[in-house]
């Protein structure tokens, strides 16, 4: 089998030594911890205020797992490839490798399906959490295909960034720095930007703009699908839900400033399914950030025209093309009238 | 040959089609040769709106023994109130079905069938009447009663019929849309037991029981139940002077009215309405929220029908005394109703989950995390075989979540929440219960519930509240013993029914006990089961005596009336519920708190089950106790899993029994809210609740009917008001029961009006206040009394 060496290579070490123990006990052992501080405290108040019904526990639970597990994967994901090239480059070994035949883009891409396959390891590790789910139901296939979307969507984006960050600065410190200083703007900058821009206009809601590239605003917003299951509420595109079948997702609510705005008629907000937009948008910028990156690995940078550049110019514009025709599909508001 | 074949296929195909046709299509029959139905409307069709119409219904069978199925519903209505009845072989057969019309319908649809066969149909008519008085005038031949007519009156039009015994129902339900109830010339011997039960509920609810007086009114009383007397007959009278049913309806000096008659005795705990000790005309008793007129002279005297004035009288008489407490309302709005609806409210305090343990879950997640973590890094690195984690890593992640998972599926809890709520009213021998349920879930449900006793079962009365509108479940009602409920619950709204059960349950013989100075209060015990926190109310005072076991009883001093303080009880007016889950509610508006749902639910219910509309709750006697298991005996089933809670609330009315030195302190003698009919009620931002004075404003303060031969040595009156107290320009007088006459007072308000020689004041448990002048400045009066007596 012709395998990428690279991924061969990585294949081969990524699962020696304690650090993907622990990473694997760590991602594991948070997300156990979590569910087990949620259902104790939903079991504590079952005999206080507004009784909950099963679904609603589920849908609590389904809600909270899913919103750490992006958390984590935020800033898991750039983590397995942010040391991918600058160490390569501190330990002088990355020479060696551009001296073979492999082209800088099998190079990257070796390195990232080395991370993808380390990630889909952590991801898949914690399938059996989301059991107790099943145990008060609540939570269609819907929601699950759509917050397993996201996640992977950004896992990917966050591959490909961590990536980018240690093919530009050639130190691992250095990207690590860079990395994580651009991950939290991107997490809480934009929400802070929408928030304040709603404090200063006498509190309306922040247009959604704002959170596009925002994942975890992206997972609030799939999540948000499923606020009640009330059949007579319909989920398609743009949903009429009253703020009262938010309540149970308080930590929802915490990431959905910009994902909703007022109805225009009537009580109740219309739901904007923002995490369309980080979709394509993310595609479209982790396109970008591979394409520069396959600039930045040989020692002697500056552009030099290559074959790969007509592949990455041809799939850009397709990305684009895509998201122009789609722009109803992503870009929307409700309509006024 | 193919054309033959061809043509038997066809037949065959014929004949099959008509044959499983045949059994698709009920056999409707609109007339039966071999059973006969006559459906009866009581009251000629005519209902209130929200009460019960009685249907009597007669089967003749003329075939062999069957079994059959009364189905009465109204036209396009889901819900179905039904019979099952075991008819003999050529036998004639009469029973009674209780149907609640609602809605526009006018007709009802009365099917009788014989497993899926129909047998017999019919669409009697009714008619739903609002802000009418239907009255039954009772005697074994027409009564000659000169009521006003329709076009004379400008509300409450009446709607007499005339009823023998044998046509009044045999449950106080029946009794429901009437307004008051005349019994002329009717030997009681002929009442059944279950008739006699349901007249004394009825008038308990809030209704009025005249007994006509004249020459048979000796054995018309004969047999009734004692509690249904006022009265005691001595001798013929023949020189009733009437001119105080003039009085009545505001005509002074009227003279020429004599009326022959019977002589009355008041009992005890009965009072002269109209006439005075020497020329009693009517006496009144108050039973529960009802009333009972016993009058010296026939209903349909010569000298009362001559008389020009006889359908005034008749109308002022035979209105109700409290019509937010009056059994069928004032222009529609019943009492019952809101209580119900009251009741009904407190369903949406729905009980918490039966939350599944998920300590084995965790704890498979623990070893999970353990295995997939260190044990498999330990194992994989001693083999050398580290990149064997690919692989086994998610092995054990797919073995782990098909366990996990299949753990989950197997220890699903239940998603359907089943609320009842029973609140048992004991009123003297009587007990009634009231179940509701309300069923909440997920998913479209269908349930059956048995009650293990003779109910009528009507759907739930409609309401909103936190999970959307509360409503009546359609289905089956089988009336009978048991009652059975064969009804289905839609998804994400409440929707139940509600039972009225008549039970047989010890009387509960709770005292209150003032002698020498002293006040104390005894519960005993004779029920079968625990009382829990139980409490004892009069006015603002409570008294808890906790639980109490079966066979037990509790014992405790009353608070000292010569040291309690008017400011440390809980404001006049306030609610029951209020008082007794203060603290609780408080716990739970705290911030950041959330009140406990238990807690909630009982306050909603005491609350409802005493609500007296726009008027503060009766001051009582009350007694309030918590059950563990309901008396009524309701059984559950479904096709889901659910979980239920069940409240059981038990009220009854303790005796208060005086003699000698009675000392009463600030709560027991009250404004009579009620009674003071000119007045409307407001209140201050502290819940104190008082009443809104006029130019001329006249307030009365009673007692407990019990104490009504109190004879008072000291009065105090303490009076508060909403605004300043003018400090000039109010003139203060006490009614002179005995020169009646108002006696001026000096009074300098607010605080105080102390009367040392009091004895005058207070008559048949009344005082009666008047202010004149610039008392309206006061905005609202609150007021209270305390006094010291002796009972002769």
């Amino acid at each position: 089998m012709n395998l990428n060496p690279i991924l061969y290579r990585e294949l081969r070490t990524q699962l020696r030594g304690v650090r993907s123990t622990v990473l694997i006990s760590t991602f594991v052992g948070l997300l156990i911890a979590a569910l087990i501080f949620m259902y104790r405290t939903i079991n504590a108040r079952a005999g206080l205020g507004t009784p909950l019904l099963n679904a609603q526990i589920g849908q609590a639970l389904f809600s909270g797992l899913a919103l750490l597990l992006q958390t984590l994967v935020v800033f898991i994901s750039p983590a397995i490839t942010v040391s991918a090239l600058s160490s390569e480059y501190e330990q002088r070994t990355l020479d060696f490798v551009i001296m073979t035949p492999l082209k800088a883009e099998r190079i990257l891409i070796g390195k990232i399906f080395a991370a993808i396959c380390y990630l889909a390891v952590l991801l898949c590790s914690v399938l059996p959490l989301f059991s107790i789910v099943l145990l008060f139901g609540g939570v269609s296939i819907d929601d699950i295909v759509r917050a397993t979307g996201v996640v992977l969507v950004t896992a990917l984006f966050g591959i490909t960034f961590g990536l980018f960050c240690s093919a530009l600065i050639r130190r691992t410190a250095g990207a690590t720095i860079l990395c994580y200083t651009l991950l939290i703007a991107l997490v809480g900058g934009t929400l802070f930007a929408a928030s304040f821009w709603s404090i200063t206009n006498s509190q309306q809601v922040a247009s959604p703009r704002f959170v596009y590239l925002n994942p975890l605003s992206a997972m609030a917003s799939a999540l948000a699908g499923a606020p009640d299951p009330n059949p007579n509420i319909t989920r398609q595109n743009a949903s009429l839900i009253t703020p009262d079948t938010l309540r149970p997702m308080a930590l929802v609510g915490v990431f959905s400033q910009g994902t909703y705005v007022p109805a225009l008629s009537g009580p109740g907000v219309f739901l904007i399914p923002v995490y369309r937009a980080t979709a394509i948008l993310y595609a479209i910028i982790g396109v970008g950030l591979f394409w520069i990156s396959c600039h930045l690995i040989p020692p002697k940078r500056g552009f030099q025209f290559k074959p790969i550049d007509i592949v990455m110019l041809i799939l850009m514009f397709a990305l684009l093309v895509i998201a122009y025709v789609w722009r109803d599909w992503w870009f929307f508001m409700p309509e006024a009238g | 040959m193919r054309k033959l074949l061809h043509t038997n296929l066809v037949l065959l195909a014929c004949v099959s089609i008509a044959f499983i046709l045949s059994f698709q299509t009920p056999i409707a029959a609109q007339s039966n040769p071999d059973l006969k139905l006559d459906v009866t409307l009581l009251y000629d069709g005519n209902v209130i709106e929200g009460t019960w119409l009685p249907v009597k219904l007669q089967l003749q069978n003329g075939a062999g023994g069957r079994t059959v199925q009364i189905d009465a519903s109204l036209l396009d209505s889901a819900q179905h109130y039904t019979q099952e009845i075991a008819l003999p072989a050529q036998s004639n057969f009469e029973t009674t079905l209780y149907i609640l019309p609602v809605g526009n319908a006018t007709t009802l649809d009365i099917v009788v069938r014989e497993g899926e066969r129909e047998l017999v149909r019919s669409a009697p008519s009714y008619r739903t009447r609002v802000g009418e008085r239907m009255l039954a005038l009772v005697s074994n031949e027409p009564i000659a009663i000169t009521l006003p007519a329709r076009q004379d009156l400008s509300i409450l039009p009446f709607l007499p019929f005339d009823l023998q015994v044998s046509d009044l129902p045999e449950r106080s339900q029946g009794l429901e849309t009437l307004s008051a109830i005349v019994l002329h010339n009717v030997d009681s011997n002929q009442f059944t037991t279950s008739q006699l039960e349901a007249l004394e509920t009825w008038v308990k609810r809030g209704g009025q029981l005249v007994l006509s007086g004249g020459t048979g009114s000796s054995a018309q009383i004969a047999n009734l139940p004692s509690e249904l007397v006022p009265a005691q007959i001595v001798g013929v009278r023949s020189d009733l002077p009437g001119e105080a049913l003039a009085e009545l309806i505001g005509i002074t000096n009227s003279v020429g009215l004599q009326l022959n008659g019977v002589g009355l005795q008041a009992k005890s705990d009965s009072s002269i309405l109209i006439g005075d000790e020497a020329n009693p005309l009517v006496i009144e008793k108050r039973l529960g929220e009802g009333h009972i007129h016993q009058l010296a002279f026939a209903v349909d005297a010569p000298e009362l029908r001559n008389w020009n004035q006889s359908s005034q009288f008749w109308d002022r008489f035979l209105r109700p005394t409290n019509p937010d407490s009056a059994i069928t309302g004032f222009v529609g709005s019943r009492l019952i109703d809101a209580r119900e609806r009251e009741l009904t409210t407190s369903l949406n305090n729905l009980p918490a989950l039966d939350l599944p343990s998920g300590l084995p879950l965790i704890a498979l997640l623990t070893l999970y995390f353990l295995i997939v973590g260190p044990i498999v890094h330990v194992v994989l690195r001693r083999l050398d075989k580290q990149n064997w984690g690919w692989l086994i890593i998610p092995g054990i992640t797919v073995l782990f979540s098909l366990i996990s998972y299949g753990f989950s599926f197997a220890l699903r809890a239940s998603d359907v929440l089943v609320n009842q709520v029973t609140v048992i009213e004991q009123v003297a021998a009587h007990n009634q219960a009231k179940t509701l349920l309300g069923f909440y879930g997920s998913k479209r449900n269908e349930f059956t519930v048995t009650f293990q006793a003779d109910s009528l079962l009507r759907p739930l009365r409609s309401v909103s509240g936190v999970y959307g509108d509360v409503s009546g479940s359609n289905g089956n009602y089988l009336q009978g013993n048991p009652a059975i409920a064969d009804i289905q619950s839609n998804a994400w709204s409440i929707q139940g029914i509600q039972a009225e059960t008549e039970l047989d349950l010890p009387q509960i013989d709770a005292t209150i006990t003032i002698q020498d100075g002293a006040i104390r209060v005894r519960v005993p015990n004779p029920l079968d089961q625990t009382m829990r926190n139980v409490v004892v109310r009069y006015g603002q005072q409570v008294v808890v005596l906790g639980d109490i076991p079966p066979g037990q009883q509790a014992e405790s001093a009353w608070i000292d009336p010569k040291v309690v303080d008017a400011n440390g009880l809980p404001p006049a007016g306030s609610s029951l519920g209020s008082i007794i889950f203060r603290q609780a509610l408080e716990e739970g508006r705290k911030p950041g708190a959330i009140p406990d749902r238990s807690v909630v639910l009982k306050q909603t219910m005491l609350d409802a089950v005493l609500s007296n509309g726009a008027l503060p709750q009766s001051p009582g006697p009350t007694l309030v106790a918590w059950l563990d298991t309901s008396p009524v005996g309701v059984e559950v089933e479904s096709n889901s899993k659910h979980v239920l809670q069940a409240t059981t609330l038990f009220i009854a009315q303790p005796k208060i029994e005086a003699s000698g030195l009675v000392q009463l302190g600030p709560g027991w003698l009250n404004l009579d809210y009620a009674g003071n009919t000119s007045a409307i009620v407001c209140s201050n931002n502290n819940g104190l609740i008082g009443l809104t004075p006029s130019t001329t404003t006249e307030l009365l303060f009673r007692l407990p009917n019990s104490l009504n031969s109190l004879e008072a040595s000291r009065l105090i009156l303490s009076f508060s008001s909403l605004r300043t107290w003018p400090n000039a320009g109010i003139r203060t007088a006490l009614y002179n029961w005995e020169t009646d006459r108002w006696d001026e007072l000096d009074y300098d308000g607010p605080g105080d009006l102390l009367v040392d020689q009091a004895k005058a004041y207070l008559r048949e448990g009344k005082v009666a206040v008047r202010f004149e002048g610039r008392i309206a400045e006061t905005g609202c009066i609150f007021g209270q009394g305390s006094l010291t007596g002796r009972i002769p």
